[in-house]
């Protein structure tokens, strides 16, 4: 893992808008906050696994639900004050991103804003076909 | 351009009662994936009170300016509803508490990381003051 790595974030449907006017799937910025009782974000290293497969092991292997996959990148989160760290618990390519320094509720949704900001420049990283 | 028939209703793209009413399929768990890892597969997520989407889309309804720019609607884990505008750089969220009736506020600039957050009874005061704020921005970001 460096700067660039690339951090996969799973998109849950409801978590997401269709604007029919644009044709654009919008995340919420919930999808970028942990919960208040983990305080910390789960995310793929990408360097050890494709966009596509961290969605197929999501939704395959987990049987969790996720539209997409987002992503930022490790310097997005230092810089921001976000410690990344590969702990590889459950899978080995999990990593998590640390909001438990953060003291105050705005400080949560300004980080969480900020990463999806980042993750909506790069684009989805992987959307199923729908069929 | 062909015109719709009149018996049709025709929607905005982000018609909030609209996007209120799927919510009502949600059930208990509804979000699991979404808390950390350890937790997967124990269920995450409450669902929103039937009562209080019924109380948030007439109270929107009624009080929300009719020429304000609309909001993305998503629902909370907590069993709420999160709001959001992106107008230029400013980056606001209205998280609404459905049992309360209480929001909270955040507008964050990102340009200058600027921030503000402000508690809000969602009576038409409150309101009245969301839409003041967002025609406000929504101004400031078309360089008015």
């Amino acid at each position: 893992m460096n700067d660039n790595t690339f951090l996969y974030r799973q998109i849950y449907p409801e978590f997401t808008q269709l604007d029919r006017q644009d044709q654009q799937v919008r995340p919420t910025s919930q999808a970028f906050l942990p919960s208040a009782s983990d305080g910390k974000l789960s995310v793929y290293d990408g360097d050890q696994i494709t966009a596509e497969a961290s969605w197929f092991h999501y939704t395959d292997v987990l049987k969790l639900e996720s539209c997409g996959v987002a992503a930022f990148t490790v310097l997005e989160c230092r810089a921001i004050d976000l410690p990344v760290i590969s702990d590889g618990i459950p899978y080995p390519e999990h990593i998590s991103v640390d909001f438990t320094g953060l003291s105050s509720r705005s400080q949560r949704a300004t980080r969480a804003k900020q990463l999806r900001a980042a993750a909506n420049a790069r684009g989805w990283q992987f959307r199923p076909v729908v069929v | 351009m062909a015109t719709p028939p009149q018996t049709e209703k025709v929607r905005h793209p982000l018609d909030v009662p609209s996007r209120l009413d799927e919510f009502r399929a949600l059930r208990d768990g509804w979000a699991d994936g979404m808390q950390y890892a350890g937790d997967w597969g124990n269920g995450y997520g409450k669902a929103p009170s039937h009562a209080g989407l019924d109380w948030l889309a007439a109270s929107f309804t009624r009080h929300y300016p009719a020429d304000a720019p609309l909001p993305y609607t998503y629902p909370t884990p907590e069993g709420g509803v999160q709001m959001e505008w992106s107008l230029g750089v400013q980056e606001i969220s209205l998280e609404i508490d459905l049992e309360t009736r209480q929001g909270w506020w955040h507008r964050l600039d990102m340009s200058t990381t600027d921030d503000a957050e402000q508690d809000l009874a969602l009576d038409a005061a409150g309101w009245q003051w969301l839409g003041a704020e967002i025609i406000r921005w929504a101004g400031m970001g078309k360089g008015e």
